[in-house]
């Protein structure tokens, strides 16, 4: 069930650079993302990965979006239900010396919002 | 991200015409009978912004923009019965009871404002409610809480609100030893409450409230609660 009081609406932007989005994962919980929307704002056919990364590890790909069209818009699910499952589930780290981020990376640039709710 | 399922609603924890209450505080039980009610709430109360994994500078009493406090009686005949939710759902509302004297530690040193222990958060004690039993208060004329807000979460919060429903009683104070006793001892159906808690210890009976109630009653009270009568 979404909570709507807990949900968090964030706008990112990602660049051919792969970069961290966004604040780490609190500790002891986990980021549960509701919906997500990708935009190209390269010009040109764009291929979008958001990823998550334990730490100094290797960074794991969570999902991809290819925008075939210039300009494209990706949206899932177009409307948020109150009884919604989340997309992804991001787990949190358990100690408080190593962080759980989000990292992004596109073919060019790109911005991409998360609708998400942080807990345990 | 899930509200909790409580089992009862608190309202049907509020007293009704001739209920018996009996309050425990550090000198003894003050008994009272509930002569009338009425409801009242303040809904939302904000806290303010809350930046991420910090806590509120100052604890908050919970007033009007010209410090009157709305969790105290503004006069002795009225007795205030509260419980309260609370928005966000990762808020965590720390209490003291009365100011400057923190409540829910659970070892050996004080719970911290910052931490994982002794904390109601919008989770426990959703908005909307129903309230969550640990967020029950009695005050009494010149006995009040105030309460401070931490924020576990990475990002700001941008208004941390409370909202509380609140009945105010006025009552009568009950002298005669035969009834308290049989309160103290559940012989009589009514309700007995420990104000603010038990660590270190409940709290001080307001001077005004332990002249009306008395100092034999106030010991009789003891000797009842400790041998049983």
């Amino acid at each position: 069930m979404v909570d709507k009081r807990g949900l968090q609406s964030k706008r990112y932007e990602v660049t051919a650079g792969e970069a961290d989005i966004g604040n780490d994962v609190p500790v002891n919980m986990r980021r549960y993302i509701y919906r997500v929307k990708v935009q190209d704002d390269s010009g040109a056919a764009n291929l979008v990965e958001l990823k998550s990364q334990l730490g100094d590890e290797d960074a794991v790909v969570v999902d991809q979006f290819r925008l075939v069209t210039p300009h494209e818009t990706y949206v899932d699910p177009d409307e948020l239900r109150e009884d919604a499952l989340p997309l992804y589930i991001i787990e949190g780290s358990t100690s408080a010396t190593v962080g759980m981020s989000l990292r992004a990376v596109g073919d060019g640039d790109a911005s991409l919002l998360l609708e998400y709710e942080d807990s345990e | 991200m899930d509200v909790s399922l409580l089992k009862e609603s608190h309202e049907n924890l509020f007293l009704r015409e001739g209920y018996l209450l009996a309050l425990q505080f550090e000198q003894g039980f003050a008994c009272f009978r509930i002569l009338g009610w009425e409801p009242s709430n303040v809904k939302p109360y904000s806290l303010g912004a809350v930046d991420a994994g910090k806590n509120l500078a100052a604890w908050n009493e919970i007033a009007d923009t010209n410090n009157r406090r709305y969790l105290m009686p503004p006069e002795e005949k009225w007795i205030y019965h509260a419980f309260y939710g609370v928005n966000k759902p990762k808020a965590r509302i720390f209490f003291q009871y009365p100011t400057r004297q923190d409540r829910w530690n659970l070892v050996a040193v004080q719970r911290t404002i910052t931490g994982d222990v002794g904390y109601v958060d919008g989770e426990m004690s959703p908005y909307d409610g129903p309230f969550a039993l640990k967020t029950q208060l009695f005050t009494v004329r010149e006995l009040y809480p105030a309460f401070n807000c931490y924020n576990p979460l990475p990002d700001d919060m941008d208004n941390v609100m409370l909202n509380f429903d609140i009945m105010r009683y006025s009552y009568v104070i009950i002298k005669n030893k035969d009834l308290i006793r049989d309160i103290l001892t559940l012989k009589r159906p009514g309700r007995l409450h420990t104000v603010a808690g038990i660590d270190p210890g409940p709290a001080g009976m307001p001077d005004w409230l332990s002249d009306l109630v008395g100092k034999e009653l106030l010991t009789y009270s003891k000797t009842v609660i400790e041998e049983g009568g």
